[in-house]
């Protein structure tokens, strides 16, 4: 275990919590299953996916 | 790169029995095994010692130096053993967790809303939507019975009710595609039970958020330096929302860190605008921030989300996280030692300052969240049920989760009965019940001066404190020339104020202002001394107001579609969520209703805590007595009737609590408690001074008879309401029973083919089939480059 392993390794679960490796995971998915077409672009894929909000905390 | 028979054998014999595999070879899940090795025992023996010895050490030694640091001894332990086996004999007795069935995440997967994410992302997530600033209100105002009462019902009420609701509820919704809990109300108790549940569910949610409102407006009132840090956040979650939107989509990390970064910011700049030219300006009164606080209600559910609701989240969940980590370091090495004896005269009259009402069933009702909260509920059948990847993993989300919120609730309460008990009393009590403790002749002889006022009553509580001496204000400062002194009284008071930096603390109802005196009491001892106490506590109030603002705008925003859906059945176009007019006008009908109950609250003349907040807990528990019953007809209807006395225990005992309550709250005859009993006595009162033509007296009673007209008939119809659906449920459960009915409202079996460890850490084995799967598995399934590698 590296420092740069512990580096990478904070920013993997940084990303994944604040949902950001979202765009990364959208690519890979659509190359495999679309490769015929380009896939949409930064800005097209998060303003795509604007979540409605949910009841949450008391 | 490993074929999958290099991969399959390096399983041993053992290991691969223990691996559960589809129809395709392909591993979607492992038989739970426990291998008790003496290590293990040994563990199991040390962790319960030290649970036994912090029981102890707060419920029988007691003595004058209870140290709060037993609190979290006592919680974490219990938690570990009610984790590792209650959750697991509940697990195995009504869950039977499936792993060759596939979650709705797998089967839809559609990377949004059903989207299977990593088991540790998603206990986050699910713990930043159900804890909000519920846990660490409740505990707070319950302190005044003392910390044992408080402490009991937090850690056992969380294992056998709360975490058990919670975790059942994620459950049963997971099985049916993530449907919400009036749905699920709906098909399990039939369609009249299910739509009073959603009606009334609805109204209770309104109750919330005013009380939710009225804490932030408490708060915020007459704080200069709180208003304009708060305020900041408006500007800046816009310009994250901007620059999210144009210059950089998706840079969610980077943009939430400068973002916090800008808040401390604004808290440490608050007060200079405080003390500068500026001041007046945020100095607002009470009903001017109820007015601000609903036209930023209805902006933030008309706009669209990426403006201001999507990054004010994720500042919320900064602070969220920044405050938590914050209150258990301090307490772990502050260790401060308890101010509030084990119990209080108010755990058994209804004299008590802050609230009125005895131990039972009040207790129940004030803490809520932290031990038992319904609110959850709708976070168990709404987005995290969608995103599950493994049934297996239900315990660790729903019961976990649920057990860390337990554990902040627990904290709070350290914070809060660390706390001087005359400044908490003097800060929880209500101007007006001030007023009557004090007595006239001293509040003519103060003129004005609250804190002579506070002294005088705090004296006149008839509660001794820890040692049994009577129970004075007392405050450790520094003077001028950096020495300590020790106030007392009236001064002491004063001197709270100045060393948080806001005008005065008296009368600072709804706990938040107490819980952040108590954090920058904590805190400043390890981090920054006395000069830094006024940023710890405005720290801890943005922390609040952040938490309440997301509420008070999801909330806004979820009912409004609610609301648009419902009125749709009559008039069709409301359903179209573009059709402005019809979006404004059911934002505007939501705004409104928390909106006018928010301004009763405030201008409450008996103090809006005092008379709302039983009304909010009474909800809130009223609505997990909705989710149990679901839950238990859900159970009986699986066919565990054996088992059946699991939800219903709980269920029984917030069933009696809620219902005590509602009973004492519509019926009792003295005045302290009953809205009915208060309501006449106010209408002599006002028929009095109009006769004796005392104008200002005869207005502040007709308050009084209409507040309390409208929350006698509130607590009347919840109570209806819900004895409805209980009705309907049993009557459902009666058939059943005897029908033996098999019909079942869970989605049919489908096989997975997904594979994730279960708990929080992965075993040797789970290591080994995670790196299986990686090579074997649906690629669209597969985690992403880190794999589930812990």
């Amino acid at each position: 275990m590296t420092v740069r392993d512990l580096f990478s390794g904070a920013r993997w679960w940084l990303r994944e919590f604040s949902g950001e490796s979202a765009y990364d995971k959208y690519l890979a998915r659509h190359r495999r299953h679309h490769p015929d077409h380009p896939p949409m672009s930064r800005q097209e894929f998060w303003r795509s996916r604007e979540r409605e909000v949910t009841t949450g905390c008391c | 790169m490993s074929t999958p028979t290099d991969v399959r054998q390096q399983y041993t014999p053992e290991e691969e029995a223990d691996i559960i595999r589809n129809s395709h070879g392909v591993p979607v899940g492992t038989r739970p095994h426990t291998h008790w090795t003496w290590w293990k025992v040994l563990l199991w023996v040390l962790i319960s010692l030290a649970g036994a010895l912090g029981w102890a050490m707060l419920a029988i030694v007691r003595g004058e130096q209870v140290n709060t640091i037993w609190f979290v001894v006592a919680a974490v332990a219990t938690y570990a053993i009610a984790y590792r086996f209650y959750a697991l004999f509940v697990q195995r007795a009504v869950m039977r967790p499936d792993d060759t069935n596939a979650t709705p995440a797998e089967r839809i997967n559609n990377g949004r809303d059903f989207d299977p994410t990593n088991r540790v992302v998603l206990f986050g997530h699910h713990f930043a939507a159900i804890a909000g600033a519920g846990p660490l209100v409740g505990p707070v105002l319950a302190a005044q019975m003392g910390y044992l009462p408080g402490t009991l019902w937090i850690i056992v009420g969380v294992l056998v009710a709360g975490a058990v609701q919670d975790m059942l509820v994620l459950f049963f919704s997971m099985r049916r595609g993530g449907r919400s809990l009036g749905q699920m109300a709906a098909d399990e108790i039939g369609r009249i039970g299910g739509a009073i549940a959603t009606v009334i569910v609805f109204v209770m949610l309104m109750i919330v958020l005013a009380v939710l409102a009225m804490v932030c407006v408490n708060a915020l009132a007459d704080s200069p330096w709180g208003v304009f840090s708060v305020a900041c956040t408006i500007p800046l979650a816009i310009a994250m929302g901007l620059w999210l939107r144009y210059v950089q989509p998706g840079a969610i990390t980077v943009v939430s860190f400068v973002g916090f970064a800008l808040l401390i910011v604004a808290i440490v700049s608050g007060r200079w605008i405080a003390e500068g030219p500026l001041g007046d300006l945020f100095h607002l009164a009470p009903t001017t921030l109820v007015v601000w606080m609903v036209v930023y209600g209805f902006f933030a559910a008309v706009l669209p989300v990426w403006v201001l609701l999507t990054p004010r989240d994720y500042l919320s969940t900064f602070m969220k996280i920044g405050t938590i980590v914050v209150l258990a370091i301090g307490i772990v090495i502050v260790r401060p030692i308890v101010e509030m004896p084990a119990v209080t005269a108010f755990a058994t009259n209804t004299d008590g300052p802050v609230f009125a009402g005895t131990l039972f069933p009040f207790l129940f009702i004030t803490i809520a969240c932290g031990a038992l909260s319904g609110m959850h509920a709708m976070v168990s059948s709404g987005t995290t049920p969608k995103m599950v990847q493994k049934e297996s993993q239900v315990r660790m989300i729903g019961y976990g989760g649920m057990l860390m919120e337990s554990f902040v609730a627990v904290m709070a309460l350290a914070a809060a009965v660390s706390l001087n008990q005359g400044i908490y009393f003097a800060m929880n009590t209500s101007a007006a019940s001030m007023n009557t403790l004090a007595g006239p002749a001293v509040v003519q002889q103060a003129a004005g001066d609250r804190e002579e006022v506070a002294a005088a009553a705090v004296r006149n509580l008839g509660v001794t404190d820890a040692h049994g001496d009577p129970v004075e204000a007392r405050w450790e400062s520094l003077d001028a020339a950096g020495t300590e002194v020790t106030h007392t009284g009236a001064d002491a008071l004063r001197q709270v104020a100045r060393d948080v930096g806001e005008p005065s603390i008296v009368s600072r109802t709804g706990g938040a202002p107490t819980l952040a005196v108590g954090i920058a009491n904590i805190t400043h001892q390890f981090a920054g001394g006395k000069a830094m106490m006024g940023f710890w506590y405005h720290f801890a109030i943005m922390f609040e107001a952040l938490f309440i603002l997301s509420a008070v705008d999801a909330v806004t925003r979820v009912a409004r579609f609610q609301l648009s859906d419902a009125i749709g059945n009559l008039v069709p176009r409301f359903r179209d969520p573009s059709w402005l007019p019809g979006a404004w006008l059911s934002t505007a009908v939501v705004v409104a209703a928390w909106g006018s109950m928010l301004l009763m609250g405030v201008t409450d003349p008996r103090g809006g805590i005092q008379t709302l907040y039983p009304l909010f807990g009474i909800a809130n528990q009223l609505i997990a007595a909705v989710a149990l019953t679901v839950v238990t007809v859900m159970v009986v209807r699986k066919g565990y009737l054996k088992y059946v006395w699991i939800p219903l225990i709980p269920l029984a005992f917030d069933v009696a609590v809620t219902f005590t309550a509602s009973w004492q709250k519509i019926f009792s005859t003295d005045p302290a408690l009953g809205y009915w009993t208060q309501w006449r006595v106010a209408r002599g009162a006002r028929e009095a001074a109009s006769a004796a033509g005392d104008a200002a007296t005869a207005g502040v009673q007709a308050d009084i008879v209409r507040n309390t007209f409208i929350q006698g008939t509130l607590s009347i119809i919840f109570l209806v309401c819900v004895a409805a659906v209980i009705g309907c449920a049993a009557l459902r459960v009666i058939r059943t029973l005897r029908t033996g009915d098999p019909t079942t409202s869970e989605d049919p079996h489908r096989e997975s083919n997904f594979y994730a460890p279960s708990g929080m850490i992965p075993t040797a084995l789970e290591n080994k089939v995670v790196a299986e799967y990686a090579a074997v598995g649906d690629p669209d399934l597969i985690p992403g480059r880190r794999h589930d590698r812990s």
